[in-house]
């Protein structure tokens, strides 16, 4: 996934970091344990989030293992809960698409999509809600983008809707409604700031972006940040509806303040 | 409508930590696994779910559900059918149908209570950018209108909570956040090559 859905180190107190390593390194577990040692290395920050905001919302503490791995050969402490095995799955999901596009973009072959497309059938059918959304909504932007498509509001409407169903692991539950808006909200926001950081490669390489006319505008930069903080407003105002209270403080420091790592980069270069 | 602590099953000064974990309960009580898609269970989970929306809304300055407006349905009485689907939608909080019924209607008869309708849906989805957008326009079409105005401004200026939380934290720095990212980074590449 695109990787900017990151906490903010430095101001999250020392439990809260054991906390979300603690799920981090869970759903690395959950990823090998089905997917192999090639299933974790698909772990990404973004998922983590959506497994943070599960276990909190529907109450799984789920287990404390003591463990070690390849990372950690001497001490490990992770975490594993329902939601750990969901979100693997999702990562699994993602990623396999995202990696079908890559591929079909650049033409290479890639050992990992074999190796992923051999669980495409056990998730579609485990999954197919999901599933359907995930690929109906990679299948519109390929196609808004072989129009180059110039209008980032209407494309990072359309990749919101990537995590809609993934944010959602209980069809009509009472946190269907606020858990498929956060999902859209994530999902826009990581598209646009993805775009966004992709736009002097793009531009140099004439590749696709949806920010290359608006670039040329003279208040881009302050466009650009509105869109960010529209969808940001958005995330923030469902997590806060949300009744969230263990990992409310790892979850807030993302929204609030982490989402913007990369932006800053951006500005720190320039 | 039952009062709102009632249906939560909570005391009047209840602190928030409280107000969530009663929801948190009831949100287990009418799981649609244990429950089905039964209307009642449906039913009371519209209940908990306003009840929840009434007690949180309480006192905050950005409210997350908006009180959509009681006048603009006796305004829209004499117009047409659609316009007065669309209302009723977003009341319900249907509100990918009111967009479809909005969308339904002709441009030569898009007013500004289309717009003003168009941004609470658009809203209500969470596509702030584009509910801003068309709140402008009604108000252009209809500068008189003060709750067109009272809309615009709460969507342009209502949401500075954001900008003021974010200021609260220190400014991120984008970096390795764990050793293991760069152990995995080396496992995939020696993954590619290997057949495990």
């Amino acid at each position: 996934m695109f990787g900017y859905i990151v906490i903010n180190r430095k101001d999250l107190s020392r439990e809260d970091k054991v906390r979300y390593k603690q799920s981090y390194c869970g759903l690395c577990k959950a990823l090998s344990s089905k997917y192999g040692l090639v299933g974790s290395t698909l772990l990404s920050f973004d998922i983590t989030f959506v497994a943070l905001l599960l276990e909190d919302l529907y109450n799984d503490e789920g287990k404390i293992i003591k463990s070690r791995c390849h990372s950690h050969p001497i001490k490990l402490e992770y975490r594993h809960t329902f939601f750990s095995d969901y979100c693997a799955n999702m990562q699994v999901l993602l990623s396999l698409f995202s990696l079908k596009d890559k591929v079909k973009d650049e033409g290479k072959y890639s050992f990992l999509l074999k190796r992923l497309e051999k669980k495409e059938e056990e998730l579609k059918k485990e999954f197919p809600r999901q599933y359907e959304s995930v690929r109906n909504t990679i299948e519109r932007l390929d196609e808004m983008e072989k129009e180059n498509c110039q209008d980032p509001l209407l494309m990072s409407k359309i990749s919101a809707k990537l995590l809609e169903e993934v944010f959602v692991p209980f069809e009509g539950d009472i946190f269907s409604s606020d858990l498929s808006r956060l999902g859209r909200a994530i999902g826009r926001f990581s598209y646009l700031m993805d775009a966004y950081d992709d736009l002097e490669k793009d531009l140099k390489k004439n590749t696709y972006n949806p920010f290359k006319e608006m670039e040329k505008r003279p208040d881009f930069k302050e466009y650009v940040k509105e869109l960010l903080k529209d969808a940001a407003t958005d995330a923030a105002l469902t997590l806060e509806h949300l009744p969230l209270d263990e990992n409310l403080n790892i979850l807030k420091n993302i929204i609030y303040s982490g989402i913007w790592a990369g932006f800053e980069r951006k500005e720190s270069k320039n | 409508m039952r009062d709102p602590y009632e249906v939560l099953g909570v005391s009047r000064n209840a602190s928030e930590d409280e107000i969530k974990a009663a929801y948190k309960k009831k949100a287990r009580k009418y799981h649609p696994d244990l429950n089905g898609n039964s209307p009642e269970a449906a039913s009371k989970m519209q209940e908990v779910n306003a009840a929840y929306d009434e007690i949180m809304n309480k006192g905050k300055a950005h409210s997350y559900y908006d009180n959509f407006g009681q006048s603009q349905e006796r305004s829209a009485g004499g117009q047409n059918l659609a316009f007065q689907a669309a209302i009723q939608y977003i009341r319900f909080r249907r509100f990918a149908e009111a967009l479809n019924a909005l969308n339904g209607i002709s441009e030569p008869e898009r007013n500004g209570l289309w717009y003003y309708l168009y941004a609470n849906a658009q809203y209500g989805l969470g596509y702030l950018t584009e509910a801003k957008l068309a709140a402008r326009k009604a108000v252009e079409l209809e500068p008189g209108n003060i709750e067109f105005v009272m809309f615009r401004d709460k969507l342009e200026n209502g949401f500075n909570f954001y900008t003021s939380e974010n200021m609260s934290y220190t400014r991120p720095a984008f970096g390795m956040l764990y050793n293991c990212f760069l152990t995995y980074f080396i496992m995939q590449l020696l993954c590619c090559c290997c057949g495990c």
